[in-house]
């Protein structure tokens, strides 16, 4: 009876013992989840507001103050489309730059799409090439192509521009942005849509919007006109639409783009015109220039650039501007007029354009001749809350820069050019033909006010090495340093054999 | 005290173990290969490449730097004495991954000879190098964890060092799910990915989200570690 009762007493010590072994052993690991949790629980509410040192060489990291406002303005949500393949080069920049606006806002997303995995969305805003951005606000939606965001043509190291893209597509969205360009139809010009389609895709992605415009079908230059281009008219103007090009410059100011090609045995008097009220006249004849020329064609002057707004960036990276089949301007009134292009002094207008041979005679003008002008006036300085509330906005670090009232400043009017090929499809990616029709637009805009973000470039140091160096540092770090440890090593073994 | 006792025992062992040398020389070995030929073949003064391959290295490093931690002293049956000692499991468990984290420290302090090479050659942005070796200590140091972890579950030292390299390669290759799929595991794989995170710090980006993220993760792996050390004296 007494070992029976020993026996049971052994067995429950032992229940008791597994009992009590699973009840820690479920307590343990209860803790264990339960610190987990909260480890995991910390992050996530840490993650809702980070804080970030950015201490990478194009400061990456950090959105620009415009960019900044152009989020606080944002009355609905937005999306960033990023269409790139994972690990590119473009997929890191637009990833970096777009988590910018995501941690900036609470009213961004962020998607990167991998055109290949999701065609239908690719599809759906046309999407052509790897590198895209689509900005969709509701169901309006700007696209951004790769070459508005990564530029190499002109200073050699790639350029990224995506900051200024994204944040012209955010403004342009709201509504606050985003000047509209009319490229004018009705006398043979050509069209954003076919000819010109490149600057038109370039322009957009810029953040302008591109319309075209029929002056005889309308009264009066549209409100939201900020820049006309009159891209190689083929036959002249109506009177009346001289007057209203003339109205919506001198009332309104308006600015113009004016590019004409040299028309020989045609008259086109109300064009003529309306360049005399800016102080212009064109020379008769087709530009010859023997001196400066794509590839020895005289008839195709690549001039040379005056220092302006326009042309500096060109003149700074040491680009041409190429016009096949140029017309020469003149001058005609002070100051306000100032070249932008010049041909050499070998070149010459020349009036017989019947013959198969160029030769400079008595009636044709001899050059230098003047290829593009740009024609400014004086204005008082408007108070910084008089313009747009979007350019007071961007332009709200520059303000106090700004000169004092009863100061008056010069604004740009008009830029006429004596080509319109330049910037047709064909000529656009010739050196600097396409920054300089950019840039002439942006200038007449004003638009470089209204978004001054820096395009970013990343630094490369590099290395000289003579082979002695390359040798050297070869030779040192994969063997040299793993040698002073092995000797490390064999030191102490050797003092502790010693011991 | 108890800590800094462990850790100054450990450290010492480690100091005349060979098996320290040979993970000092394998890590300089292959950082100074991958260092000089990026910047031969490339040159350009950027250390950017290097660290980028420093997980391949660590992936070779790590497992030989941490499986003795625990498991020699459960193999050698020293753990009991270390039980005996006057320091909770949580001290032992801190103090030895504090000693393999100094020699880590000390063999990546002796790569700082890379970026003063590009100096003398060149002139480097110095932001993205500072970050870059934050970003690589805080990498490796969740490395070594997951290495003291793994040897706390065993007292074989040729099976803790595997189940860490396994474990490194699965935290490596986690967000491959992540191209894979889409949807909440794509996210998760996301933020689990242990690389991504430091590819930001090689950028010279110091994010306290992703500061965050190694330190829990190194927390959370001692105290596993803890736990593991623990539940011998009650098994």
């Amino acid at each position: 009876m007494q070992e029976s009762e020993r026996i049971g007493g052994i067995q429950r010590l032992t229940r008791a013992g597994a009992r009590l072994r699973l009840a820690r052993g479920a307590n343990a690991t209860l803790f264990t989840l339960f610190v987990v949790g909260i480890v995991v629980l910390l992050n996530v509410m840490l993650a809702q507001r980070p804080l970030r040192l950015d201490l990478s060489a194009d400061k990456r990291f950090q959105l620009a103050p415009q960019s900044r406002q152009a989020l606080d303005r944002l009355r609905q949500p937005v999306t960033l489309y990023a269409f790139v393949f994972e690990g590119t080069e473009e997929a890191e920049r637009l990833g970096d730059l777009l988590r910018e606006y995501r941690l900036a806002s609470d009213r961004v997303r962020v998607r990167m799409v991998d055109p290949d995995r999701e065609p239908t969305l690719a599809q759906k805003y046309e999407v052509r090439a790897a590198g895209t951005v689509v900005v969709e606000m509701g169901s309006n939606y700007r696209k951004i192509e790769p070459f508005n965001l990564f530029t190499s043509s002109l200073y050699g190291a790639m350029e990224f521009r995506g900051e200024q893209a994204v944040t012209r597509a955010l403004l342009e969205l709201s509504g606050l942005g985003g000047s509209v360009v009319y490229f004018l139809e009705g006398h043979g010009e050509g069209s954003p849509y076919d000819d010109y389609s490149e600057l038109r895709g370039y322009l957009e992605g810029e953040g302008f919007t591109v319309k075209t415009l029929n002056l005889a079908l309308t009264d009066s230059v549209p409100d939201d006109a900020r820049v006309v281009v009159v891209a190689g008219p083929r036959t002249d103007l109506a009177v009346q639409e001289r007057e209203m090009l003339e109205a919506f410059v001198q009332e309104r100011g308006g600015r113009l783009a004016l590019w004409l090609d040299p028309l020989p045995n045609r008259q086109l008097p109300q064009v003529d015109g309306l360049l005399a009220t800016l102080g212009v006249e064109r020379v008769p004849g087709v530009v010859v220039d023997p001196g400066r020329a794509l590839f020895g064609d005289a008839l195709s002057p690549v001039p040379e650039l005056r220092w302006h707004d326009v042309t500096s960036p060109l003149i700074q990276a040491n680009v041409g501007v190429v016009l096949p089949g140029a017309q020469a301007l003149r001058a005609a009134s002070g100051d306000r007029v100032t070249a932008l292009m010049v041909s050499t002094d070998r070149a010459w207008a020349e009036r017989d354009v019947s013959g198969q041979r160029w030769q400079r005679d008595g009636e044709d003008v001899a050059g230098p001749l003047e290829l593009a002008l740009a024609i400014q006036r004086e204005e008082p300085v408007a108070p910084a809350t008089a313009t747009s509330e979007a350019t007071s906005a961007a332009s709200a670090d520059e303000a106090s820069a700004q000169p004092s009232e009863g100061e008056t400043t010069r604004v740009p009017v008009a830029v006429v050019v004596g080509n319109s090929t330049f910037a047709r499809n064909g000529s656009f990616a010739f050196q600097g033909n396409r920054d300089f029709a950019a840039n002439l637009i942006t200038w007449l805009a004003g638009q470089s006010e209204m978004v001054t973000i820096r395009p970013t470039t990343t630094p490369l140091p590099t290395v000289l090495l003579t082979g002695r160096q390359a040798r050297g540092i070869f030779y040192g770090t994969t063997l040299g340093m793993p040698l002073a440890v092995v000797v490390a090593g064999v030191l102490v073994w050797w003092r502790r054999r010693g011991l | 005290m108890a800590v800094f006792a462990i850790f100054k025992r450990e450290l010492k062992s480690y100091l005349v173990s060979p098996l320290a040398y040979a993970a000092g020389v394998v890590f300089l070995a292959i950082s100074g290969y991958f260092f000089s030929v990026i910047l031969l073949a490339t040159r350009i003064a950027d250390l950017r490449p290097y660290f980028l391959n420093l997980g391949v290295i660590l992936l070779l490093v790590t497992p030989l730097l941490t499986m003795r931690s625990l498991a020699e002293e459960r193999q050698s049956h020293t753990d009991e004495l270390l039980m005996t000692l006057p320091a909770t499991p949580a001290q032992i468990v801190v103090g030895k991954y504090l000693a393999t984290l100094a020699l880590y420290a000390g063999m990546l302090a002796l790569t700082a000879v890379y970026p003063a090479l590009l100096y003398w050659l060149s002139d480097p942005p110095a932001g993205p190098i500072l970050s870059s070796y934050l970003g690589a200590l805080l990498l490796g140091g969740t490395f070594l964890a997951v290495g003291v972890f793994t040897s706390s579950l065993t007292d074989s030292q040729m099976v803790a060092g595997l189940l860490c390299f396994g474990l490194i390669l699965l935290m490596w290759v986690i967000n491959w799910l992540a191209f894979a799929m889409t949807g909440p595991v794509a996210d998760a794989a996301r933020q689990l990915a242990v690389f991504e995170r430091f590819d930001d710090f090689t950028k010279g980006l110091v994010d306290s989200t992703h500061v965050l993220f190694y330190v829990s993760a190194i927390a959370i792996l001692l105290f596993l570690s803890v736990r593991s050390l623990e539940r011998r004296t009650w098994m």
